[in-house]
C-alpha cells in the first residue's frame, strides 16, 4: 500500500470513525508486502513492508495490543473509535524522520491508556446485545491498579476502617471486578439499564499481583444463548502480568434480561 | 491456627454486615456501577424490587475466608467456583461459612476441597460452592 493508497483508505475510515463506539471488531494482516488493517472488507489504513512501515506496524499492534501476525495471517482484536484514531495516526507516520519515533510513543501512550481498565471511561456508543457472539473476544484491558484504589477495595469488603488483609498485595478479585465493569459497560447494561444477574463467578490465582503493578487481561465470550427471553452469557477471562506470566483466570455467567 | 484439612473440619467464618454504604464503597472501589445495585428507582423495577448487593462482594467474604484459614496456600493456586442463588440485601447480616468437603491426593500433590457458603439472616444461602486448595507436596 503507497501513500496514495493509504490517504484514499484512511479517508473512508475515518468517515467510519466519525461515529464513536465502544467496539469496532478490526483485523491486522500481513501480506507479502504490507500489514493492512482492516473492518469488516474495509482497508482502514496500511503499510509498506520497508524500514518505516516495519516501525510503523509494531508500533500499530502494541497500541491495538496485539503482536503483528505473521505472514499470511490476521490478528483480530475489537477496538474503540478513540483508539483506532491513534492507529491511523500511527500508520501515517514517516519513521525515517526521527520526530517521528516521538510522537508514535505519544500516541501509543494514549493508545494503552485507552486500552486500561482502571479509571479510564470510553464514552463511546455500547454494543447492541444482539451482537453478542459466542467466541466473541473483548479486550485487552490493560489494568493498573493504584495502592488507594487496591486499600479502597479491601476496605469496602473487609470489617475495619484499616486495609489490613492482602497487605502489600492487591485483593485478587479485585482485577475481575475491574473486567466485569469494563464487560457491563461495553455490553450497555449500565447505560441501557438492562436488568442483570450475576449467576456464577470462577476464579483461580496463581499469584498476588501488587498495586501499581501492570495486569493485562483477555476476555472472551465462551457461550452466550437465550432462554425465555433471556440472555446467558459466560465470559472466560485471563490474567497476565507484563512478561505474559500467568496470574490468574476466571469465568463468569451473566444473565441479561433486555 | 492451622489450616482445616480433615473430612468435615469446620472453617474458620465470620459474619458481616452488608450495608448500603458498603454496597455504595464496592460499587466505587470496583467501578461497577451498575443501577440495580444503586439506584432504588430502578432496581424497585426489577425482580428484586429493591437494591441488592453485589454478587462479587459476597465473594469477596469467601476469598477474604479462605486467605484466613489457609493464608499462605489460598494465594498460590487456590481457585473457587460458585453460584450467586439469592440476593444479598442491604441491611443483612450475613454468614460466611465452610467446612472441608474432601482431601485429594493429585499425584504427589494434596488438594483441599471445601464447601463454602454465604448465608442470609433467613437462612437462605446466598452463595454456595467449592474452594480448592494446592496444599503442597505429601
Amino acid at each position: 500500500m503507497d501513500k496514495v493508497e493509504r490517504a484514499s483508505a484512511m479517508k473512508a475510515a475515518y468517515e467510519l470513525l466519525g461515529t464513536p463506539r465502544s467496539h469496532l471488531r478490526v483485523k491486522l494482516e500481513q501480506t507479502e508486502d504490507a500489514v493492512l488493517l482492516h473492518y469488516r472488507d474495509q482497508v482502514l489504513t496500511g503499510v509498506q513492508l520497508d524500514q518505516s512501515g516495519i516501525n510503523a506496524a509494531s508500533a500499530m499492534a502494541v497500541a491495538l495490543g496485539i503482536n503483528v501476525p505473521a505472514t499470511g495471517e490476521t490478528s483480530e482484536v475489537l477496538a474503540s473509535t478513540g483508539l483506532l484514531h491513534r492507529v491511523l495516526a500511527i500508520s501515517d507516520l514517516d519513521f525515517g524522520n526521527p520526530a517521528s519515533f516521538e510522537l508514535a510513543n505519544v500516541l501509543v501512550n494514549e493508545a494503552i491508556d485507552m486500552q486500561r481498565g482502571s479509571r479510564v471511561r470510553v464514552e463511546a456508543t455500547p454494543m447492541d446485545l444482539e451482537e453478542l457472539q459466542s467466541g466473541q473476544a473483548f479486550g485487552p484491558y490493560v489494568i493498573e491498579i493504584s495502592q488507594p484504589d487496591a486499600d479502597a477495595y479491601i476496605v469496602a469488603t473487609g470489617d475495619s476502617e484499616e486495609p489490613h488483609e492482602f497487605a502489600g498485595n492487591m485483593h485478587p478479585l479485585q482485577l475481575d471486578a475491574y473486567v466485569l465493569s469494563r464487560l457491563i459497560a461495553e455490553i450497555g447494561i449500565v447505560e441501557n439499564r438492562i436488568e442483570t444477574v450475576h449467576a456464577g463467578q470462577q476464579m483461580t490465582v496463581h499469584r498476588q499481583a501488587t498495586p501499581g503493578e501492570m495486569i493485562i487481561a483477555n476476555s472472551k465470550l465462551k457461550s452466550c444463548s437465550k432462554r425465555r427471553g433471556s440472555i446467558w452469557a459466560i465470559f472466560e477471562t485471563t490474567f497476565v502480568d507484563e512478561a505474559g506470566r500467568r496470574v490468574a483466570e476466571s469465568g463468569s455467567t451473566i444473565i441479561m434480561m433486555p | 491456627m492451622k489450616a482445616p484439612q480433615e473430612m468435615g473440619e469446620e472453617l474458620k467464618g465470620f459474619r458481616r454486615k452488608v450495608s448500603q454504604d458498603r454496597v455504595t464503597a464496592y460499587a466505587h472501589a470496583s467501578d461497577d456501577h451498575n443501577p440495580i445495585h444503586l439506584d432504588e428507582e430502578f432496581a424497585g423495577t426489577t425482580r428484586f424490587g429493591q437494591r441488592i448487593a453485589h454478587g462479587m462482594l459476597s465473594l469477596a467474604f469467601v476469598w477474604e475466608m479462605m486467605s484466613i484459614n489457609y493464608p499462605t496456600a489460598w494465594h498460590d493456586g487456590g481457585s473457587v467456583k460458585t453460584r450467586f442463588t439469592s440476593p444479598v440485601l442491604p441491611g443483612e447480616d450475613v454468614s460466611v461459612h465452610g467446612s472441608v468437603k474432601r482431601v485429594l491426593e493429585v499425584g504427589d500433590r494434596q488438594l483441599i476441597e471445601c464447601d463454602v457458603a454465604v448465608s442470609r439472616p433467613n437462612g437462605e444461602k446466598a452463595l454456595i460452592g467449592t474452594a480448592t486448595i494446592p496444599l503442597g507436596y505429601s
